[in-house]
């Protein structure tokens, strides 16, 4: 657990190994603590310093979503168990506070809200508001299909759901639906501008469809070779980056953007990408591979990778936390690796 | 391609045809394989089982153009998670409601990539309750389409039934779908190797897949070996399904049952020039000639039947003798066939079998596939079959479900005969049309 500078100015500040499938990962804003979720049902807990704090079974069956409360430090989790569990502890969430049961169904999205003070949680078609104690506020089954996207709206009052035939706005004290945005496609995975203004979402036929919120208008990106199930965006909603195979597209919202401009592409992988994500703050955008291989970029100031790491497996998923000093990146591979990396932020 | 695909069978019928007992019943058996179950939110499974996965069918449309593309998002996510443990089960059996259409669950392994690499649709296997079935043909699009999709029919609770029941049955079965396996079963018990490992959709397993999908669409049913005395025999028939039944009696120099398929091709030419009308007490003869036995409307026909020489001969009937109550008298029954049925049922659900001896010219069979496709793609459910393209010392072999097409170069044919043969299995094909326009592409 030796910290190892590497030539580009970055740390591998530790690393970790658990004989599971990391099926989820999420970093701690407040304290920095890696929450995995494995497909045997378990979590397990890392200090910020790559100590395993506890690992316990949260869930029957396999662990589909974690979330962190960004004002308390609880963690949320859901299962492939049809529950909801929040983890609560003085130090550390150490015991199961509440659990949220659903009708049936995985529990896929779990989230939330910027202020902290409300959670949701998704399985199948129904949704579920609860307070940031986990008390049950309301339910409903008013989707369409199942819910294959949840986000937060800035205000913590509403979410964003996506499921087949579009997006919707949904209120957090009625889960009514108030809005709607029809699309009659396959929508499997939906990323918010962190402004709140864009949701743009994957779509099952090889395209990415979007709407601006505010006036409801729509436009797609079709002609991808495969399906771009991972979208992020950077930090100041400038820049949407999917991924589709082994290529990220860039679409700027800058300007006139994106509408009739062609994308910037980022060619650096060999086989397909299978996570995305920019950080928090500042532009620098992580995306891990089939092959173990893991790229970092700065879109827009160079369309080569100003980082590379690898490790063994698949990555199956990317976290980051920041401070104003630093960025670090939580890396999970499909052999049960965890590997944790910091460097000054955006390479400065 | 990944070669270690997980293969994933299908389980569809009718509520009340026995799914749930077949399901429960393979995985009760010891069989070394762990299973992992995606079960319809009806289903009850009966036994302990770690890995069972409730679904709700999610049948989405894909805006590719195609108009039939159908494909189950639910699934396409049960199994994208199923990805990331599959070191823990060997095999995943899928079972559908009982009104689900096979096709959107079949397009899902074609369309989508992920599920594409990971798992291999290894078959669809189709309960069919023996005593309800019927009447669900008739009045249920989904029942049609689920004997359509198959690969296998397991036609269950046959105790409930007769024999005659049963033949019929299986014959409009058959007629719908001439590539499934037919077995029958009571209480859903059927060896578990006959609807799992199957592979109906792997094209590397065409040939050891279906034997009698080579066989082409006689219009004859039934053929029996008969050891007969000289002299006059008589062919004894009751009034059934039909006014009329043509026939006709071949001699062989030895009573083997090798001799009696090879003559099929043969006796087909021969009734494809038609028939000789014969009314009850005319005599009928072996020969190259197709008698037309014109039935009393009551009561039995007789027809003498007239043997030169004692010894082996073979008696080609449209229709099977049961039917008609048919009986040789004085002549002994050695063994018999039944073939490949003639669409002699008017089922709008039927398939066509297309054999063509001539090679095709590759670009002209093209576009006769884009036109079946684009203007029958949503009605022709499947299609397998081999083709033999001029210029090509190799056999290919071909499978599709709705517009998604897959051919794959098997292997050079080498002395074996070469031809086209194509089944299509759909909805009120055109067959004249088809076959005609097929025989255009002729090189």
């Amino acid at each position: 657990m030796s910290a190892v500078l590497d030539s580009s100015g970055v740390y591998q500040h530790w690393s970790a190994g658990l004989d599971d499938y990391p099926v989820v990962l999420s970093v701690c804003g407040r304290s920095g603590r890696v929450a995995v979720g494995e497909s045997g049902g378990r979590v397990s807990l890392f200090g910020r310093d790559g100590t395993l704090i506890r690992r316990w079974r949260a869930h029957a069956d396999a662990v589909m979503a974690l979330a962190w409360n960004p004002s308390t430090g609880d963690l949320l989790s859901g299962g492939q168990d049809g529950c909801a569990r929040l983890w609560r502890g003085i130090t550390v969430p150490d015991h199961e506070h509440c659990k949220i049961a659903f009708a049936k169904a995985w529990v896929d999205h779990v989230a939330f809200n910027p202020q902290g003070t409300r959670l949701a949680a998704c399985a199948g078609r129904e949704i579920i508001f609860a307070n940031a104690d986990g008390e049950e506020v309301v339910r409903a089954c008013d989707h369409a299909s199942t819910v294959t996207g949840l986000a937060w709206r800035p205000n913590g009052e509403q979410v964003v759901t996506a499921c087949y035939g579009g997006i919707q706005y949904v209120r957090a004290d009625s889960a009514l639906i108030k809005r709607r945005f029809k699309w009659s496609g396959s929508l499997i995975s939906l990323a918010l501008s962190p402004d709140g203004n864009v949701a743009a979402c994957g779509c099952q036929d090889n395209s990415v469809h979007f709407w601006r919120l505010a006036s409801g208008v729509d436009a797609m990106m079709s002609g991808y070779a495969a399906k771009p199930a991972l979208l992020s965006w950077r930090a100041d909603s400038g820049l949407l980056a999917v991924a589709s195979g082994a290529e990220i597209t860039l679409w700027s919202f800058e300007g006139q953007g994106p509408e009739g401009m062609r994308p910037e592409t980022l060619d650096g992988h060999d086989r397909p990408i299978t996570t995305l994500a920019f950080a928090p703050r500042g532009a620098c955008l992580v995306s891990g591979c089939r092959d173990g291989e893991v790229l970092c970029w700065l879109p827009g100031r160079s369309a080569r990778p100003v980082f590379r790491h690898s490790g063994d497996g698949e990555v199956t998923r990317i976290a980051w936390a920041c401070s104003d000093e630093s960025s670090s990146l939580v890396i999970a591979f499909s052999i049960g690796e965890i590997h944790q990396l910091t460097f000054r932020r955006d390479f400065k | 391609m990944n070669a270690a695909r997980i293969p994933v069978t299908v389980l569809t019928g009718f509520l009340g045809s026995g799914k749930t007992t077949l399901l429960n019943r393979i995985l009760s058996e010891h069989h070394g394989q762990r299973i992992a179950v995606i079960e319809n939110e009806f289903g009850e499974i009966g036994v302990d089982q770690d890995l069972v996965i409730n679904a709700d069918e999610e049948v989405f449309e894909m805006n590719n153009g195609c108009i039939c593309c159908t494909v189950r998002g639910d699934l396409i996510r049960i199994l994208s998670s199923l990805m990331k443990r599959r070191d823990k089960f060997d095999r995943i059996l899928l079972e559908t409601t009982g009104l689900a259409n096979p096709g959107p669950v079949a397009q899902t392994f074609f369309v989508d990539d992920d599920v594409r690499e990971h798992f291999a649709l290894d078959g669809i296997v189709t309960l069919a309750d023996a005593r309800h079935l019927p009447s669900r043909l008739e009045d249920s699009e989904e029942a049609r389409e689920q004997i359509a999709f198959a690969d296998v029919i397991v036609i269950n609770k046959t105790d409930l039934v007769n024999q005659h029941e049963l033949d019929t049955l299986e014959r409009r079965l058959r007629a719908m779908n001439s590539v499934a396996r037919v077995s029958r079963a009571r209480h859903a018990s059927v060896p578990v190797e006959e609807v799992l490992g199957i592979g109906g959709f792997d094209l590397a397993r065409a040939l050891e897949y279906k034997p009698t999908m080579l066989e082409p669409e006689y219009p004859f049913e039934w053929a029996g070996l008969f050891e007969c005395p000289a002299g006059e025999l008589s062919l004894e028939l009751a009034p059934g399904p039909d006014p009329a039944m043509s026939i006709m009696l071949a001699r062989v120099d030895q009573a083997s049952s090798a001799r009696l398929l090879e003559l099929a091709p043969g006796v087909m030419r021969t009734f494809a020039l038609g028939p000789v009308d014969r009314e009850a007490g005319q005599d009928v003869f072996a020969g190259e000639v197709v008698h037309r036995l014109v039935l009393r409307r009551n009561g039995k026909s007789n027809y003498p039947v007239l043997i030169p020489n004692a010894g082996p001969y073979v008696l080609f009937t449209q229709h099977l003798p049961e039917e008609f109550g048919m009986k040789l008298g004085g002549a002994r029954l050695v063994d018999q066939h039944q073939f490949v049925a003639a669409h002699t049922h008017d089922e709008s659900v039927r398939s066509l079998n297309f054999t063509v001896r001539e090679p095709l010219h590759a670009a002209k069979f093209q576009h006769w596939l884009d036109r079946l496709l684009r203007e029958n793609g949503t009605t022709l459910f499947r299609m397998k079959g081999f083709l033999n393209f001029s210029g090509s010392a190799d056999r290919i072999v071909i499978q599709g479900v709705h517009m998604l097409v897959d051919t794959l170069v098997l292997e050079p044919w080498g002395d074996q005969s070469r031809a086209t043969q194509l089944v299509l299995i759909g909805k009120d094909l055109d067959e004249e049309d088809l076959h005609s326009r097929l025989r255009a592409c002729i090189a």
